[in-house]
């Protein structure tokens, strides 16, 4: 398993990705930001985060 | 008291950058590395007066303002896999941390505001001593600093000045004396000589063929050092308003990265056909300490603007100037800069 890391992107979206600067490297020039486990909440990282549902 | 000499000068600055502009780094969050140049980072007080002023009677002038302060200054260092991370880090100003010790990995980008990233550079504190304590000569500490831009230069001969690099940074103008700062033990450095070079250039590699002789890649922010100073940025002491202002703000201008190489000419040397045709590559750069110390720098898209065919210790020769452009997908430059030292830039 490579190792990965945490990136954000400026609309909020946060991808796991592979740490290698030809995957890295195009997201950190569209604007991406690397972002730490503590940043990301257990539910921002689910796929349905974001269901008003979930909410109520 | 005896005469103090610069080989007495130690100096250490932010390994981690600032929270902000005016929050100093502290003593755990810095480095101390050596270097090779002798020029000190003096804050410059600049002053104004009231010659000009109508009233007096006589053009003369009668009193003179602390109006703002300036710093700046430069490193010089053999080229290390430690200042070579910072160095990118600190310099292209946007960065991805990853891997464990003894092996962090940075991957550094330039900032892209136009896609949301900040315009202003990371900050770092920069200290200077010489016999601190009680018979101190020199004690003090910049505050809010960032790099103006860095310089790779690649020589051919065997020793540790044929791999250089030189980092110029500007600051805020605030600074601290005495800087407060312990300086922390000096870090351990893993050169990255030039005997280590891999480089491929617009699709020819310059070190399988033997033909290159010199390279020089950098770096440059212009600093909108006057932009720093806007309504409101503050002053060398808070809430003095006759003590100088300092700036808000370091944002960098319009950027620009260079590369340039000489290299052997002979029959069948495609650089002048590249320059006529345009042709456009990526240019890659690597040295190497070990596995887990390197420096990896990629343009991704240079033509060649110019070519001249010259001699080097009469040796046929090519000087090339690189063109560096925008590449859709991967940008202008990256570094990945490998080393054994955990949260530079963080």
């Amino acid at each position: 398993m490579n190792e990965t890391v945490l990136m954000r992107s400026p609309d909020g979206e946060v991808q796991e990705v592979e740490a290698t600067p030809a995957r890295i490297v195009p997201l950190m020039v569209r604007g991406w930001w690397q972002v730490t486990e503590e940043e990301v909440t257990p539910d921002v990282r689910r796929a349905d985060a974001g269901n008003p549902d979930l909410l109520r | 008291m005896s005469v103090a000499r610069m080989q007495e000068i130690q100096i250490c600055f932010g390994k981690q950058k600032q929270a902000g502009i005016s929050t100093a780094n502290t003593g755990v969050q810095m480095w101390q590395l050596r270097k090779l140049n002798a020029a000190l980072a003096n804050p410059k007080l600049n002053t104004e007066n009231d010659a000009e002023e109508f009233g007096k009677g006589h053009e003369f002038p009668t009193q003179s303002f602390q109006t703002s302060w300036d710093v700046n200054g430069t490193l010089e260092k053999y080229l290390g896999a430690e200042i070579g991370a910072w160095a990118m880090a600190f310099g292209l100003g946007k960065v991805v941390k990853s891997g464990t010790t003894p092996n962090f990995t940075y991957t550094c980008t330039p900032l892209f505001p136009a896609n949301g990233d900040a315009a202003e550079l990371p900050y770092f504190s920069f200290v200077e001593q010489i016999r601190p304590g009680a018979g101190v000569v020199v004690d003090r500490m910049a505050v809010g600093c960032v790099v103006e831009g860095w310089t790779i230069s690649i020589g051919s001969g065997p020793g540790r000045a044929n791999s250089k690099i030189t980092v110029e940074f500007v600051g805020s103008g605030k600074y601290v004396e005495p800087s407060g700062i312990t300086m922390p033990a000096a870090t351990v450095e893993k050169l990255l000589p030039a005997a280590s070079l891999a480089l491929s250039i617009n699709g020819v590699n310059y070190v399988s063929n033997k033909n290159i002789v010199s390279l020089e890649t950098s770096w440059k922010n212009n600093v909108r050092l006057d932009g720093g100073f806007y309504p409101g940025s503050g002053f060398q002491t808070p809430g003095d308003g006759a003590s100088g202002a300092i700036r808000g703000r370091l944002e960098f201008g319009n950027r620009q990265g260079t590369l340039r190489f000489v290299a052997r000419f002979e029959n069948g040397s495609t650089e002048l056909t590249k320059l006529k045709s345009q042709t456009t590559g990526t240019a890659v750069l690597a040295l190497t300490y070990d596995a887990n110390n390197s420096l990896e720098i990629t343009w991704h898209k240079v033509s060649f603007a110019s070519a001249e065919v010259g001699e080097t210790d009469g040796i046929v020769t090519v000087s090339v100037e690189c063109l560096p452009m925008w590449d859709e997908t991967n940008g202008i430059v990256s570094a990945v800069a490998k080393c054994n030292v955990d949260g530079i830039a963080q």
